[in-house]
C-alpha cells in the first residue's frame, strides 16, 4: 500500500489564456484529514474538478492509489474510489433523501437491463442490504428522521450533510468535500467537525477538504496546502502553514476581514 | 440534364430568396430566445398569419401589396404581443418542456383558428410582382425573387437600425444580457418582453407576405417553414443575429442545389439534415460564439 | 382510504385493474369505443417508453412518431413483402426501431434541454420524408396497403374484440416490466440523471450508457407499439407518422403527469377520448383541443394524475396528523 492516496504532479489547467491551475503539485497521504485552502478563485475548486476527471489537465499527472488516472472521466473515477461534494449543492432534487444515498451506494452497479426488469428475490435481498447501508449513512449525518423528504425541502445545512452522505455511499478510498460548512450555523459546523473526523476514524477515508472557515480547518487537519493563482504557496503542518508570511500576504490581500480575524483568534 | 452557368446563377437567385425569408423567420427565433429564453414554436404560424392577412388585406382593401406587407407584419405582431401576455409572462419560471409544449399548443390554436376563418383549401395571390421574367444580362429571373431579396435587405436593415440607434432598441439589447441589471436601471423588462416578441411575430409574418406571391397561401404552411426556420437559427449559431441571417442564406441556398442536382424529393430532409449534422459536430453554429446552457 | 392509497399509488400490483381491463368488451359494446380502447392500448405502449425517457430521464424528444412508423413499416414490409407472420415481424420490428434508436441516440444524446428536442424533431421529419419518398420500399405516398391480421394458432386475429385481448397482456406485460424498471436501481439512475446530470456523473453512473438505454427501450417500445399499429388497421400512411403525431404523444403524457408512472396511461385515455368527443364540436374540435393543452400547462404542471396525488397525499397528512 503506498503511503500516498493521491499525488498530484505538476498539473496545469488553462481555460483560453486563462490559466486556473499551474504546475501544482500535492501529495494527501493515506488515512489524513488534508485540507485545502486558498482566496476565492485560487483556483481550489478547479483543482477538485481535475482531480475527480471533469477537466483533463494540460499538462501534469494524477496517480491514485499509485496508479495513473490522469484523464479518466468522472464516473469511472467514483468507481475507483473517489468520493466528492459540491460547492454549490447538486442534490438530486426531486428525488428522496434515502434515494439520494442510495444512487452513491449502487455506484458499481453495471445496470443490466434484465436483473433491472424483473424483481428477483435476489434483487430484493439486494435493495434490503442497500436501504440498511443507506439508513447507517444517514444515522452518521443525523438525516435518518427525514429519509422520505425530497431533498430539495431540506434546510441549506442539511443539504450539504446530504450530499456528505451520498458521497461516503460509493464508499471510496478518498473523500473531497468542497466547503462543506458553507451556509452552516456554528452549531451544525462544529457537529460537521466531528462527522468529518468520524468519516476518517471510523470509515477509514481519507479527506481532502476546501474550506474557507480556519476555525473548523485548524481543528480538523493534519496537512493544509494553501493556494493562490494556481498554484501552491504553503503546504505542511497547520501550525508553520499559517504562520507563512505568503499565506498571510494572500488572505490579507485578498479575502477581507472576516477570515482573517478568526484566523487571527485560532493563532 | 445539362446545367449550364446561367442555371446555377439562377439557382443562386432562387435559393438567396427562399434563404432571404429563412433569415427573417430565424430571427424571429433568435430575438425571442435571446430576450425571453423561450423557443417559440409558434413562430411558423406567424408567418402563416403573415400570409393570410396579406392576402386578406390585398384583395380587400384595393391590392396595394405594400400596404398588405406591412399591416399583415403589424398584425402578426399583434398576435406575437397577446401570446407574450398571455403565456410566456405566465410561465417564465416553468421547465423548458413545459414551455415548449405551451408554445406548440398556441400554434395548434391559431392554426385551427385560421382554418375556421380561412378554410383549409389553398388561396393563391395575384401576381403582384408580374409573372414576366426579367432578363439580366445572360439569366432569366422571376422579379418576384428580387423583391423578396430586396424587402428582406430593407427589414434586416431596419431592424439593425432600431437595436443599434434608438433607445428602445438598446434598452432591449440591455434586457436581454441581464434583466435584473436592466430592470435595476430603470428598463421596463415587461416592455422589452413585448416588443421583443411582436418583432418577432412581426418579422415572421413578413417572411409570410414575401412567398406568399410565389407559393400557396394555407394555414398548414407555418409548421415546415418553421421547423426551417428554427434550422436556420441553428445553422447560424442560435442566439446570434447575424448567425440567423447567414443560416436562412446557407440553408435557401443548400436546399436549391440539393433540389436541382440530387432529388427534390427530399428537398425538405436537407434542412432537417444540416439541423441535426450542425447540432451534433458543431453546436455553437457558425457564428455562435459560446457554448449556452439551454 | 388506505387501500385506495395502494390501489392510486400502485404501491402493489393489483389483480383489479387487470380485471377491470379484461372485463371492459363486456360493457362497452360498441364496436366504435372498442376500436378506440385498443388505439389507446397501442398508444400506452408507446408512451410508456417515452415517459421513461422524457419523464424520468430527463431527455426531451419530439420525433417518436418517427420510431412509432419505423416500426409499423418494418412490420409491414417483414410480413407483406417478406412474407413473414405476425409472431416474427412483430419482435423484429421493436428490435431493429431499437437498432435504429441506438445509431441516431448515440450522436444526439450529447446535446442538453431544447437542443436535443429540436434535433429530435429533426430526426422524425427526415424519417417521414423517407418514408413519403423511399417509394420503393413504402410505396410513398399512397400507403401500404393488405398487411395481415395476426393469426393465432389457426384463429385470425382480425377483428376489435379479438384485437382488444391481444393487445391487453402485451399492455400488462409491458407496464409491469417498466415499472419494475422505474423502481429499480436502474430506475434510480435515470431519475438521478434527470435531476442533475453532472452529480450523477461522479456518483458513478455512465450518463451516456444511461441516457442510451433509456432512449433504445423507448424507440424499442415506439417500434412495436408501430407493429401492431400496422397488423390493426391493415394499411399505413406514411402522413400519420408527422410532427403533430409526436407532439401529441408528449402532451400525452404531459396532460396524464410527467414522470408519474400512471402519467402516460391517464394522458392516453384523456386525450384519445376528449378529441373524440369534441368531434361534436367540429372545426373547433383542434382549438379546444389546443386550449386545453395550454390550460393544463399553466394551471397543472404536474398533470392530472400528478395534481390529484399531491391533492390526495395532502388529505392523506392532515388525516394522519388529525388521528395522532
Amino acid at each position: 500500500m503506498p503511503d500516498n492516496v493521491l499525488e498530484i504532479k505538476g498539473i496545469t489547467k488553462k481555460f483560453g489564456g486563462l490559466t486556473a491551475l499551474s504546475k501544482l503539485d500535492l501529495e494527501v497521504e493515506q488515512g489524513s484529514i488534508h485540507a485545502i485552502i486558498g482566496p476565492n478563485g485560487s483556483g481550489k475548486t478547479t483543482f477538485f474538478n481535475v482531480i475527480t476527471g471533469l477537466y483533463v489537465p494540460d499538462e501534469g499527472s494524477v496517480i491514485f492509489c499509485g496508479k495513473d488516472v490522469t484523464g479518466t472521466v468522472p464516473y469511472k473515477m467514483a468507481r475507483l474510489g473517489m468520493g466528492r461534494t459540491f460547492q454549490t449543492i447538486f442534490l438530486f432534487k426531486q428525488m428522496t433523501v434515502l434515494e439520494n444515498v442510495l444512487i452513491g451506494l449502487q455506484s458499481e452497479s453495471e445496470y443490466k437491463l434484465i436483473n433491472n426488469m424483473i424483481m428477483t428475490p435476489k434483487r430484493q435481498l439486494y435493495e434490503k442490504e442497500l436501504h440498511e447501508k443507506a439508513y447507517e449513512l444517514l444515522a452518521f449525518v443525523g438525516l435518518y428522521d427525514q429519509r422520505n423528504d425530497i431533498a430539495c425541502n431540506l434546510p441549506y445545512g442539511k443539504q450539504r450533510l446530504l450530499e456528505v452522505a451520498r458521497a461516503m455511499g460509493i464508499n471510496p478510498k478518498i473523500i473531497l468535500l468542497d466547503e462543506p460548512a458553507a451556509g452552516m450555523n456554528p452549531q451544525e459546523t462544529s457537529e460537521l467537525i466531528e462527522r468529518v473526523k468520524n468519516i476518517r476514524n471510523k470509515y477509514n477515508m481519507t479527506v481532502l477538504i476546501i474550506e474557507h472557515d480556519m476555525k473548523l480547518v485548524m481543528q480538523l487537519a493534519d496537512t493544509i496546502t494553501c493556494l493562490d493563482h494556481g498554484s501552491v504557496i504553503a503546504c505542511g503542518n497547520p501550525k508553520i502553514v499559517t504562520k507563512d508570511s505568503k499565506v498571510v500576504e494572500a488572505y490579507l490581500g485578498i479575502v477581507g476581514e472576516k477570515d482573517t480575524i478568526e484566523y487571527n483568534k485560532v493563532d | 440534364m445539362q446545367i449550364g452557368f446561367s442555371d446555377i446563377l439562377q439557382i443562386i437567385v432562387g435559393g438567396l430568396a427562399m434563404g432571404c425569408v429563412y433569415s427573417l423567420v430565424a430571427l424571429g427565433y433568435t430575438i425571442t430566445y435571446n430576450s425571453l429564453r423561450v423557443i417559440n414554436f409558434a413562430q411558423g404560424d406567424m408567418f402563416m398569419l403573415g400570409a393570410v392577412f396579406g392576402l386578406t388585406i390585398y384583395l380587400n382593401f384595393g391590392g396595394y401589396y405594400f400596404i398588405s406587407l406591412i399591416f399583415a407584419g403589424l398584425g402578426a405582431a399583434l398576435v406575437g404581443m397577446i401570446i407574450e401576455r398571455i403565456i410566456f409572462r405566465t410561465l417564465r419560471n416553468s421547465p423548458p418542456l413545459n414551455l415548449i409544449i405551451a408554445t406548440i399548443g398556441v400554434s395548434i390554436v391559431i392554426r385551427a383558428l385560421a382554418q375556421i376563418i380561412w378554410g383549409s383549401q389553398a388561396m393563391s395571390f395575384p401576381p403582384v410582382f408580374g409573372s414576366s421574367p426579367v432578363k439580366i444580362g445572360p439569366i432569366v429571373i422571376m422579379p418576384s425573387y428580387l423583391w423578396i431579396i430586396g424587402i428582406a435587405f430593407v427589414s434586416i436593415l431596419l431592424l439593425t437600425f432600431f437595436f443599434k440607434k434608438t433607445l428602445t432598441g438598446k434598452a432591449m439589447l440591455a434586457t436581454a444580457q441581464h434583466r435584473d441589471a436592466a430592470s435595476i436601471m430603470g428598463i421596463n423588462i415587461f416592455k422589452s418582453d413585448s416588443l421583443a416578441a411582436s418583432i418577432s411575430a412581426g418579422l415572421g409574418g413578413i417572411g409570410g407576405v414575401l412567398v406568399g406571391p410565389i407559393f400557396f397561401v394555407e394555414t398548414e404552411m407555418g409548421a415546415i417553414a418553421g421547423l426551417k426556420g428554427f434550422a436556420a437559427a441553428v445553422l447560424g449559431g442560435f442566439g446570434s443575429v447575424p448567425g440567423a441571417i447567414v443560416g436562412g442564406v446557407i440553408l435557401g441556398l443548400a436546399e436549391n442545389f440539393s433540389a436541382s442536382f440530387i432529388s427534390s424529393a427530399y428537398r425538405d430532409a436537407v434542412a432537417f439534415l444540416i439541423l441535426i449534422g450542425v447540432l451534433v459536430f458543431k453546436p455553437n453554429g457558425i457564428l455562435g460564439k459560446k457554448i449556452m446552457r439551454v | 382510504m388506505k387501500k385506495i392509497a395502494d390501489l392510486l399509488t400502485l404501491k402493489k400490483p393489483s389483480i383489479i385493474w387487470i380485471i377491470i381491463l379484461v372485463t371492459i368488451p363486456f360493457v362497452v359494446k360498441s364496436v366504435y369505443y372498442l376500436h378506440l380502447m385498443n388505439y389507446v392500448l397501442i398508444l400506452i405502449i408507446l408512451t410508456l417508453g417515452l415517459n421513461l425517457l422524457t419523464g424520468f430521464t430527463g431527455q426531451i424528444s419530439i420525433g417518436h412518431a418517427g420510431f412509432y412508423g419505423i416500426g409499423a413499416y418494418v412490420s409491414a414490409y417483414l410480413s407483406v413483402t417478406m412474407g413473414l407472420s405476425f409472431w416474427i415481424a412483430f419482435p423484429i420490428s421493436g428490435i431493429i426501431t431499437a437498432f435504429i434508436g441506438y445509431l441516431i441516440g448515440k450522436p444526439i444524446l450529447k446535446l442538453k434541454g431544447a437542443y436535443l428536442s429540436i434535433a429530435s424533431i429533426g430526426i422524425g421529419e427526415i424519417t417521414r420524408l423517407v418514408l413519403i419518398n423511399w417509394t420503393k420500399v413504402t410505396h410513398g405516398a399512397e400507403g401500404f396497403k393488405g398487411i395481415p391480421s395476426p393469426v393465432f394458432f389457426g384463429i385470425a386475429i382480425d377483428n376489435d374484440l379479438k384485437y382488444y385481448y391481444l393487445l391487453v397482456p402485451i399492455v400488462i406485460i409491458i407496464y409491469f416490466l417498466i415499472n419494475s424498471l422505474i423502481d429499480s436501481e436502474a430506475g434510480r439512475a435515470f431519475r438521478a440523471i434527470r435531476d442533475e446530470e453532472i452529480a450523477a456523473e461522479f456518483m458513478g453512473i455512465n450518463v451516456a450508457k444511461m441516457k442510451l438505454m433509456s432512449f433504445i427501450i423507448s424507440s424499442f417500445l415506439a417500434g412495436i407499439a408501430g407493429s401492431l399499429l400496422a397488423h390493426m388497421d391493415g394499411y399505413l400512411s406514411p402522413f400519420s407518422f408527422s410532427f403533430t403525431q409526436s407532439v401529441s404523444f408528449l402532451m400525452m403524457i404531459l396532460a396524464g403527469g410527467l414522470g408519474y408512472k400512471w402519467g402516460p396511461i391517464i394522458g392516453v385515455f384523456l386525450l384519445t377520448f376528449a378529441k373524440e368527443w369534441f368531434r361534436f364540436f367540429n372545426e373547433y374540435q383542434l382549438i379546444i383541443y389546443g386550449l386545453m393543452l395550454v390550460l393544463i400547462i399553466m394551471f397543472m404542471p404536474k398533470g392530472i394524475y400528478g395534481s390529484f396525488k399531491e391533492i390526495f397525499l395532502k388529505l392523506m397528512r392532515r388525516r394522519n396528523e388529525d388521528a395522532r
